[in-house]
């Protein structure tokens, strides 16, 4: 229960950092596109996406918080582990958070108050720091799932199984080959010794240098990334369509264009989100090979019906899978039943998995179908298709979502991967009167959270954002006005 | 104390000073605005109205900037000392909990009034103001616990198991004046900051609501500075008491005659100096100028208005500095509990890993130039530039 708490609320921060990462990389890109166009649409876009999206980080930080403190209360085990071992992604995250608050809030209250290419040099600055955060936070993450040493160990052309296996170094240099059973049992007689292994791992990786060199570490930062920002362009989109039925005809423009801009960003990243899911899930296949059974559902006796069952359908995925992941489409997958019963991730990854690549293929295609309508029919979309986009703020979630699931699920039963389990990473004992204190917080934060999105979705289709706007500017003439009568009265 | 363990405990010390000190200017600020929101009922006051939705800006920022220097500390407390701080984190889990419900409690009245401030009547206006000023200064109570916890951890009744006395936890003996002095301190540094503003802001353009602000702020930021010297005393004595190894270290030679550790003395008789300069120069400023009406033409009264805010806050962030170096090398002062557990509380067992100088000499070549950007945002955000005009030389992307 406590656990489920815990990462539902971190769940809920993810989705709040996903219009962070998102809204401003595509606020500063619009703010480039601008100025290199003489766009001016482009440009007040830019200037809302970046009124709304400031009050983000207060949100975000609320809910980090959180997430911070559950995993110091809930995750003892788990984090002094990682405050031993594996600090450096978080303690890098420190500066790149500091850049981000930092030039975030310079770049939204120096709009029309510094000249436009230092004002896009401050944008730049809180973008970059915006994707380090990302980095580490997926690094940290990505540790958990690939810990140092990490072997290949499954055989696709035999479909031979071994479990996880890792080569530590030991203090004196010499390597030394264990695999997750021996791990558990030095742990358990001697963590000492364990300790002392580890310790000479990473060092010799280099503390800093493990954060980057650990397989899967480019990979799942740069699939975490543009998950952010095609959230974020999905659920703009959605918000465009619904405006766009709304708003007087003059107006309508300033729509058209976010929504034409939106649609081939949003082309482009998912292309690159397919390139990179691809290497993604390659990494998974020769690291994770329990967690591909899982997804792959390969259990002929657990009575699931899987992919591979729906006819034509079913062996052509599955000879696809095959060869993308392992070369060849005679490959075998690993089997589910050849992997110990208690280290078993849960099945129902193959659904989660699965709905998740079928959803974000049909996004895929209605972006195709709408760019369709606006470039070469040069037309406003069908009602229906609009109609279908007002569901995308939703749809691109549950795809962010299952994804991250299925990355989440399918490492259980371990915390970190064949070194410690969920058991001995979380905190046990009796539900104290504090716990349940702590939980009624939980859910008032979640809820303020939930809230928040959909405030947040609300305030970024309203009509006072770009009245607001017009507003300023007026104000901003009418002083200039009055300072330069002021002046000629004085000459 | 080797160069590493030197950078080590510089680093924590650093963000976590710069986070208390934010943090109570933060409160303040919101004891300030609740003030003006008061005076406004009263006289009907436009201007005041308008001046305290100025500082809930600055009040968004400062607990923006307090916000990340506790995560700062959080992490590096986490990466040089993680069996400190999962300790810390089970034994104090009450005091945390609630900071952690105030935290996000001051957050949401923070968004409210700040996005809400035209849309709520004066009343709600007040209300939220009140209440949020309110869980300002439990805030600060219960953050005083985690400090006194380190001064003296009265309430831990044994470590294995963990058994804790949570009544004798929040009744710390060194709780009280220690929190005389963070509220009196805070108090006079966030006026002083404010009238440094001020003055700023009047040398370039006459108003006549600054100036009466200036000279209250001033006077008011006096007096809390006089009742925050005495709470110091107050609370270092309380330390003789309480947490003698920490106190013989803080005062050194100037009041103790050996320190066990390190002779923080020479950082205490800096402190006594610059509380001495600033008295004075307050004094000068409340009785000699003020009376007469402050007269910025002058220098002497210009320069004076303008040291004022810049030397209390480094008086206040060195007594916080020398408030956490002097239980070196005690992370929680309790010498009889160390010799049990010394790895846990003892700043000499830092993380074997972290502890290279990759790792600190990252945080300094990363932390400058970024503590740089910070200041010039804090300029920015104080001077009132956010809500100035804008450049008249900026071209629209259709200009361009």
């Amino acid at each position: 229960m406590l656990r489920a708490f815990s990462e539902f609320g971190i769940t809920v921060h993810w989705i709040i950092l996903q219009y962070s990462i998102g809204i401003w990389t595509i606020a500063v890109t619009l703010e480039i596109l601008a100025r290199v166009k003489k766009q001016e649409n482009y440009l007040k876009m830019a200037r809302s996406l970046s009124k709304v999206a400031i009050i983000i980080f207060a949100v975000g930080a609320a809910t980090g918080t959180m997430a911070e403190f559950g995993l110091l209360l809930f995750w003892p085990g788990f984090l002094e582990l990682v405050g031993i071992f594996f600090f450096a992604p978080l303690y890098i995250e420190v500066f790149a958070f500091f850049a981000e608050v930092i030039f975030v809030y310079l770049y939204h209250y120096t709009w029309k108050k510094v000249g436009p290419k230092f004002h896009i040099f401050l944008g730049v600055m809180a973008v970059g720091g915006l994707i380090l955060s990302g980095l580490m936070i997926v690094s940290a993450n990505t540790l958990m799932s690939f810990p140092p040493g990490i072997q290949e160990t499954y055989n696709p052309t035999t479909g031979e199984y071994q479990s996880p296996s890792y080569i530590y170094t030991a203090p004196n240099g010499t390597e030394i080959p264990l695999n997750s059973t021996q791990i558990q049992n030095m742990i358990e007689s001697d963590p000492e010794q364990y300790n002392e292994l580890l310790e000479a791992t990473v060092m010799k990786e280099g503390v800093i240098g493990i954060v980057f060199k650990t397989p899967g570490a480019i990979t799942s930062f740069m699939h975490a990334i543009v998950a952010a920002i095609l959230t974020s362009i999905f659920t703009l989109i959605g918000v465009y369509a619904h405006r766009i039925k709304r708003v007087k005809e003059e107006k309508k423009e300033y729509y058209r264009d976010g929504m034409k801009i939106l649609v081939i960003l949003g082309i482009i990243y998912s292309t690159i989100q397919g390139i990179i899911g691809h290497f993604m899930a390659d990494e998974v296949a020769r690291f994770n090979p329990e967690k591909l059974a899982a997804m792959e559902g390969t259990c002929t006796v657990c009575g699931i019906i899987t992919i591979s069952d729906i006819p034509i359908l079913g062996p052509i995925t599955e000879a696809t899978v095959k060869f993308l992941a392992y070369g060849s489409i005679d490959a075998f997958f690993p089997s589910y039943m050849d992997i110990p019963e208690e280290y078993r991730p849960p099945l129902i990854i193959h659904y989660i998995y699965y709905t998740k690549i079928g959803m974000m293929m049909s996004l895929f295609a209605s972006l195709l179908l709408i760019a369709y309508f606006l470039f070469y029919k040069k037309q406003d979309t069908p009602e229906w298709v609009r109609k279908g986009m007002l569901g995308y703020p939703v749809s691109i979630q549950v795809v962010s979502i299952f994804g991250w699931m299925t990355r989440e699920i399918g490492r259980k039963p371990w915390t970190i991967f064949g070194v410690l389990t969920v058991e001995d990473a979380a905190r046990d004992g009796p539900v104290s009167t504090g716990i349940i204190i702590l939980l009624t917080v939980y859910i008032l934060v979640i809820s303020f959270g939930l809230w928040f999105i959909v405030w947040f979705l609300n305030r970024l289709s309203s009509d006072e954002l770009l009245d607001e706007i017009e507003e300023e500017d007026m104000k901003i003439a009418d002083t200039e006005k009055s300072d330069k009568s002021i002046e000629e009265e004085n000459t | 104390m080797v160069a590493a363990d030197f950078g080590v405990m510089a680093l924590i010390l650093a963000t976590f000073s710069m986070h208390v000190v934010m943090f109570g200017i933060e409160v303040i600020l919101s004891l300030v605005v609740l003030g003006l929101l008061i005076y406004n009922r009263k006289t009907g006051d436009e201007n005041a109205l308008k001046v305290a939705y100025d500082y809930m800006l600055y009040i968004s920022m400062t607990y923006a900037s307090a916000h990340f220097f506790l995560t700062a500390t959080t992490v590096f407390t986490l990466t040089f000392y993680p069996t400190f701080l999962i300790l810390t984190g089970q034994a104090l889990f009450y005091p945390l909990l609630w900071i952690f419900v105030a935290l996000l409690f001051r957050l949401a009245l923070i968004a409210w009034l700040y996005y809400g401030w035209f849309d709520f009547d004066a009343t709600k206006r007040l209300v939220f103001s009140i209440l949020f000023s309110l869980a300002g200064v439990v805030w600060i109570y219960l953050y005083m616990t985690l400090l006194a916890f380190m001064n003296t951890p009265d309430g831990l009744v044994s470590t294995d198991p963990m058994v804790i006395d949570n009544v004798r936890l929040f009744l710390n003996p060194t709780i009280l004046p220690l929190l005389l002095t963070v509220v009196f301190g805070a108090g006079a540094v966030t006026l002083f900051i404010l009238v440094f503003i001020y003055t700023g802001k009047l040398k370039k353009e006459e108003n006549e609501f600054y100036s009466k602000l200036n000279v209250i702020y001033l006077k008011v930021g006096y007096y809390l500075f006089l009742l925050f010297i005495p709470s110091l005393l107050a609370y270092i004595f309380s330390l003789r008491t309480h947490s003698e190894h920490k106190f013989k270290n803080m005062v050194g030679w100037v009041f103790a005659q050996d320190a066990p550790t390190v002779d923080f003395g020479w950082m205490f008789f800096i402190i006594l100096l610059l509380v001495v300069v600033a008295l004075a120069v307050t004094s000068i400023l409340v009785f000699k100028y003020a009376k007469e009406g402050l007269d910025l033409n002058d220098k002497v009264q210009y320069y004076m208005l303008m040291i004022l805010g810049p030397v209390s806050a480094i008086i206040f962030e060195m007594v916080f500095l020398l408030n956490l170096i002097s239980q070196n090398p005690y992370l929680i002062v309790a010498p009889e509990l160390a010799a049990d557990v010394p790895a846990i509380v003892t700043t000499t067992a830092v993380n074997d890993i972290a502890n290279v100088t990759d790792v600190t000499s990252l945080a300094i070549f990363a932390m400058t130039p970024l503590f740089l950007a910070f200041l010039s945002l804090m300029y920015f955000i104080f001077s009132g530039r956010a809500h100035a005009k804008e450049d008249p030389n900026f071209k629209s992307a259709a200009q361009l």
